[in-house]
């Protein structure tokens, strides 16, 4: 995976979450560290988010992967992306 | 010392899949329109039982890795409930004593009856408790009964001869059983009239929390666990309300649990037990956290202090 493709893929999971947080989020410090009620995620919405994951990055994850994650920069640590 | 005084064997033998369709069937109703069937069915799927572990060593791998001394497995009575759809009892009962043999000292067995089964219900947990080293009665009231209904009578007073506590679940399940009895006042009558039987209300922190908190705060013998605390933490509620127990002077009435297997996939029991000791829980000091991890199931459990080495509460 190169950098640019990893930064493609970390983009991509800023353009779902930003359709459940209803605001644009860019890829920041800032970004990484919001919590997943702040931007007004549940636990149903967040496996939402992560099947659609699977789809947009084409991958399959054990949702496992997922246990202690809570914010934005856990997320893309699970997923390998940070 | 640190007892997770809630937990589950993660085999469909004790977590039946009927359990289960009961969420999945709830999800469904709470996803957007219009998403594709299979994104749904992927969705459901992640809130099955993911994990098999009959044998309890996944467990307490879990539960070394967060350095949890003790579980606390129950059995719940699930055969009135789901007629015909789950392991009949006695292979349930079976297969927690292989349990408790493989894993000496580090699990307990709360046995599950419910109490329609009548006299032999009474002599299979009488047996239990005094032949297979069972230590305390699980209840689950959304199968259909009141924990104070009269029929657990014997039962509570074995539980009071051979002091041994019961721990009874409340709120909200798998919308294929009964919510009806399932609220913390359903227990009161029951714990009034057997003052000398330890009662917890199972998940009492977290699902009809006041009223739970009310009833630990009047009643001696009544106490709360933290079971599925690991959701409204995510939800970023869980600080406020350690600090509203804190404020009522109900640390001493709270049991560490984790309803393992069930949140696994919100909390390892690494990251609940650490959430839980974080610096930005409530502002819980060393004593109090100990009291939650340890002191409280101790004594409701009836499981001496460790002789030697300080109790285990560094985050």
């Amino acid at each position: 995976m190169t950098d640019e493709t990893k930064q493609q893929q970390v983009d991509k999971v800023m353009a779902l979450l930003s359709t459940y947080a209803g605001r644009s989020l860019g890829d920041s410090p800032e970004t990484r560290g919001l919590a997943f009620n702040e931007i007004g995620m549940s636990s149903l919405t967040m496996a939402s988010a992560v099947v659609e994951l699977e789809e947009r990055l084409d991958r399959q994850f054990d949702f496992r992967a997922f246990a202690g994650v809570k914010n934005v920069g856990d997320l893309l640590r699970a997923i390998g992306l940070s | 010392m640190i007892i997770d005084c809630h937990t589950h064997l993660a085999s469909p033998m004790v977590l039946p899949p009927v359990f289960f369709d009961g969420w999945t069937d709830n999800i469904r109703r709470l996803l957007p329109p219009k998403l594709p069937r299979a994104h749904v069915d992927r969705i459901a799927q992640s809130f099955r039982l993911a994990l098999e572990d009959p044998d309890g060593d996944q467990l307490i791998a879990d539960m070394d890795a967060a350095g949890v001394d003790v579980a606390v497995l129950h059995i719940i009575d699930f055969e009135l409930g789901f007629p015909g759809r789950v392991t009949p009892l006695d292979e349930v009962f079976a297969a927690h004593r292989r349990v408790l043999a493989r894993h000496p000292g580090r699990v307990v067995v709360f046995a599950g009856v419910d109490p329609r089964r009548g006299k032999s219900g009474v002599e299979l947990f009488e047996r239990s408790i005094a032949e297979w080293g069972f230590k305390g009665l699980k209840l689950y009231p959304p199968c259909g009964f009141s924990p104070s209904d009269p029929a657990l009578d014997p039962f509570y007073d074995l539980c009071a001869q051979h002091r041994v506590p019961v721990l009874t679940h409340t709120g909200p399940t798998t919308p294929r059983l009964s919510f009806r009895h399932t609220h913390p006042s359903e227990l009161d009558d029951a714990a009034r009239r057997f003052p000398t039987v330890d009662f917890v209300l199972g998940h009492g922190s977290v699902v009809h929390r006041d009223d739970a908190a009310l009833l630990a705060e009047f009643r001696p013998n009544i106490y709360l666990d933290t079971a599925g605390f690991q959701v409204v933490d995510r939800q970023g509620e869980w600080s406020s309300s350690v600090a509203f127990f804190k404020r009522r002077g109900l640390l001493r009435k709270l049991l560490f649990g984790t309803d393992w297997p069930i949140h696994s996939q919100v909390a390892t029991t690494a990251a609940a037990r650490q959430r839980l000791a974080g610096p930005d829980t409530g502002g819980l000091t060393p004593m109090e956290l100990q009291w939650i991890l340890e002191t409280n199931a101790r004594e409701v459990l009836k499981i001496d202090a460790p002789s030697s080495a300080p109790a285990n509460t560094t985050p």
